[in-house]
């Protein structure tokens, strides 16, 4: 038993944001290790790259490392800092289907890591390696795109891995 | 939109589909470091149960640098690296690179004992097949580390040889892997 449906909503009408609170380190006492988001949508609007928060830390002080490929060219690389962990570009014209795997995240000896891959209809795909620069366990998770609501349809899921 | 989970751990979640993936193994080093990490005996243990294995691990080592990529993936105890082939995928955080890492099982690069304290890099490897005796072993990595060490990376590893993988060995070839790295390994069933 190691993985484990914790919740998955569909926007039935558009939303800001989409918030996982209270998440369990263990469920019917087996401990979990990993959490792994699943997310497949649009916006009602515009366009602009997936941010997931942990425990309502909006500053910059998440880093990254992104490359992508934009079916031309060589790709690209970049790195930096961002209000969250960064995820791949979506839009109300670019579906996007995106997995992050938000590594040992109730372990409070390491910062916390993501592992994101995202491949985005009309748009580029990416693989991304975010760090929240925190030893404490992430016990909510806030899934939004700046300023642009989450369209309609949007599903978004969140698993456990023990 | 919130969605409160609190009541999951008392009153239980849903399995996902038929709980094909499963925990067979976990490590999680101690203070002394340790410079292999092994799963062994994975035939006798679990060729009849499962399919693919896939290996999650967040680590860093105790080497003196603050990035060390002298880091290996050997099955069945083969270090002729020879018998190895990989290609790489790698943006750096300024430019994407790809080539032909030659006879190398590395694993790409972890944050060393000179990096920001509490860094830790994350990677998972999927091990296809590694149990059949018809064909060439095969894996595939994503990783990646942000901070001390700028790196997004996919990789591409055969070892040539046809043989049940009996034991996959996870190595720090220079220095040792950190405390508080954790490596699990995971099942993947052929069947429900």
């Amino acid at each position: 038993m190691s993985y484990i449906a914790l919740a998955t909503t569909t926007l039935g009408s558009a939303a800001g944001s989409v918030t996982f609170s209270s998440i369990p380190t263990s469920v019917n006492g087996v401990a979990l290790r990993d959490l792994v988001l699943i997310f497949d949508g649009t916006l009602s609007s515009s366009s602009g790259n997936i941010r997931v928060q942990f425990n309502g830390d909006t500053s910059s002080s998440y880093t990254y490392v992104f490359m992508l490929g934009s079916g031309s060219g060589s790709g690209a690389s970049g790195a930096g800092n961002f209000d969250g962990v960064l995820g791949g570009v979506v839009g109300a014209s670019i579906r996007s289907a995106q997995i992050f795997q938000v590594m040992d995240y109730s372990a409070t000896d390491k910062h916390k890591t993501v592992l994101n891959r995202s491949a985005s209809q009309n748009d580029n795909v990416y693989a991304i390696v975010s760090r929240w620069p925190s030893n404490t366990a992430v016990n909510s998770i806030r899934v939004i795109v700046s300023g642009v609501n989450l369209a309609s349809g949007t599903t978004i899921s969140l698993y456990g891995v023990a | 939109m919130p969605i409160p989970l609190g009541i999951l751990a008392a009153a239980g979640a849903r399995q996902a589909a038929g709980a094909t993936f499963e925990l067979l193994e976990s490590t999680v080093v101690g203070s002394g470091g340790q410079a292999s990490v092994e799963f062994t005996n994975l035939t006798t243990k679990y060729a009849t149960t499962y399919q693919h294995l896939q290996v999650r691990l967040v680590a860093r080592t105790t080497r003196a640098v603050t990035e060390d990529g002298a880091t290996r993936i050997l099955l069945n105890g083969d270090s002729t690296l020879s018998n190895y082939r990989a290609h790489f995928l790698v943006g750096t955080g300024s430019t994407v690179v790809s080539y032909d890492a030659g006879n190398n099982p590395e694993l790409g690069s972890f944050p060393g004992a000179n990096a920001g304290a509490n860094q830790f890099a994350p990677m998972v490897i999927d091990l296809l097949d590694p149990f059949e005796t018809t064909k060439n072993k095969t894996m595939r990595l994503l990783a990646g580390s942000a901070g001390s060490v700028n790196s997004i990376r996919m990789h591409s590893t055969a070892w040539f040889n046809t043989n049940s993988v009996t034991t996959i060995a996870i190595n720090a070839t220079v220095g040792s892997w950190a405390q508080f790295s954790r490596f699990s390994l995971y099942g993947i069933k052929a069947t429900a």
